[in-house]
């Protein structure tokens, strides 16, 4: 036996050292696949909740955005979605290079397979209806998210740039009511030649988004008035009570 | 008889899962390579090069039920024998320059390689590429150690550096360039 050898096997001897079990080594292993696929999961599920965003947005009323269609549409991106999206497909990414084998897919695909294997489970959770199902939970349980996240806050909760949405709260005459915007600020708003998109009747309790401009602290000038797209994901829920076209008009689709 | 050459490393690592003993036939197995090849990556003293060795062994111990079956246990032994030179290299903030011997088959792989056309004798050859490889990039020195002195195949090498295979290709054929350009750099012809 080499002096090594004896060295070494005295070592083991005095320091008490034995192998690490089995089971430690392949927990390991199963923590950092599992971290992997829930990674991927969530990324997967940003990516859908992305798409629902987007697809969801009201493209039609970019023309409303007095800042025309390119603005509307950076303003539109689910940052915070996208951002999640990223972290977790580099989450994902270093868990899977972790692994025992990971080291040997090259980076770029694995990061390119991560981020197409996310889209792929990502349009599924968006074809299925969870992103929309999450979307609207989130709007719900979480005013944070509806404040900051949802991206029809930054599009229509704007009075300065002459757009604004909200609940009615009260009804003074056909062109004088109270609203409280998205933010939860009060606005009386005046109809001034007041163009009714979709609105027969104003009622309390009714979400409506608002063009016009603002005239002072509170008070806004209304040129047009439309419902909030009944059954979409504005910000609350579903609108509460839904719109009827003025008489003669087509019923709208239902918008999803 | 455990220590029998026609035994296997996977063998013996079961065995020594059993009884540490059987363990001493794995550490003769590969002390003098994984010696030579802590020397030559590090260029680290023989006493530290052994503490650096001894680590490794101990490590190695500690994980026998980590080895993966399927990988080769010298690429294992290697990986490990690299990682804990790197740390100590680190933790001594400082590599030495005596990067250790290397014989005249590794010498002449290394020459064959790089397309040293040196008409110098074997000892100035052997001097003048110790020089060049001391003075490069760390990174650089190891896979050329290990690809023509230590004579590993991609494979291996992805291994013990836990790389892909893709990436330790491009990076001998870098390490190459720059092996010359360093040459060029201290004004040593071949």
């Amino acid at each position: 036996m080499s002096k090594l050898s004896q060295d070494i096997l005295n070592k083991i001897d005095q320091e008490n050292i034995a192998p690490t079990p089995r089971w430690i080594f392949l927990l390991k292993s199963w923590v950092l696949w599992l971290a992997y696929i829930l990674a991927t999961l969530l990324g997967s599920i940003a990516f859908g909740i992305s798409i629902f965003v987007l697809t969801n947005n009201e493209w039609d009323i970019h023309r409303y955005a007095p800042e025309g269609f390119l603005e509307y549409f950076i303003l539109s991106i689910p940052y915070i979605w996208l951002l999640g999206f990223g972290i977790f497909a580099f989450v994902a990414y270093y868990n899977f290079r972790h692994t025992k084998q990971g080291y040997k897919t090259k980076t770029s695909i694995l990061i390119i397979s991560n981020i197409f294997l996310s889209i792929i489970l990502g349009s599924v959770i968006y074809a299925s209806g969870f992103g929309r199902t999450l979307d609207q939970t989130f709007q719900r349980q979480m005013p944070m998210y509806r404040r900051m996240i949802n991206v029809r806050y930054r599009v229509w909760v704007r009075p300065e740039k002459g757009i604004l949405a909200g609940e009615v709260t009260s009804i003074k005459s056909d062109n004088e009511f109270s609203i409280n915007d998205f933010r939860d600020k009060s606005w009386t708003v005046i109809g001034e030649n007041m163009k009714n998109t979709g609105c027969s009747a104003l009622q309390v309790g009714v979400k409506v988004r608002i063009i016009g401009h603002p005239k002072e602290p509170g008070v806004f000038i209304a040129t047009e008035i439309k419902p909030c797209a009944c059954g979409a994901d504005m910000p609350g829920g579903r609108c509460n009570m839904p719109i009827p076209p003025p008489p003669g008009m087509p019923i709208p689709p239902p918008h999803f | 008889m455990v220590c029998d050459q026609n035994t296997t490393d996977q063998q013996i690592v079961q065995l020594s899962l059993i009884d540490k003993n059987n363990y001493s036939c794995l550490i003769e197995r590969y002390e003098a390579k994984l010696l030579r090849y802590i020397k030559r990556f590090s260029g680290l003293s023989e006493d530290n090069a052994q503490d650096v060795l001894q680590n490794t062994f101990i490590k190695a111990y500690k994980n026998l039920n980590d080895f993966d079956q399927g990988l080769k246990f010298s690429s294992w032994i290697y990986s490990i024998a690299h990682n804990e030179t790197i740390s100590y290299i680190r933790s001594q903030k400082s590599h030495g320059a005596n990067l250790g011997d290397f014989d005249q088959e590794a010498l002449e792989n290394i020459a064959s390689e790089l397309k040293l056309e040196s008409t110098a004798e074997t000892g100035l050859l052997k001097e003048k590429v110790k020089k060049v490889l001391a003075n490069l990039n760390e990174n650089y020195r190891e896979i050329l150690i290990l690809s023509f002195i230590e004579q590993k195949d991609y494979s291996e090498i992805s291994d013990i550096l836990a790389k892909p295979m893709g990436t330790v290709a491009s990076q001998i054929s870098r390490a190459k360039k720059q092996f010359l350009e360093q040459a060029e750099n201290m004004g040593i012809k071949f």
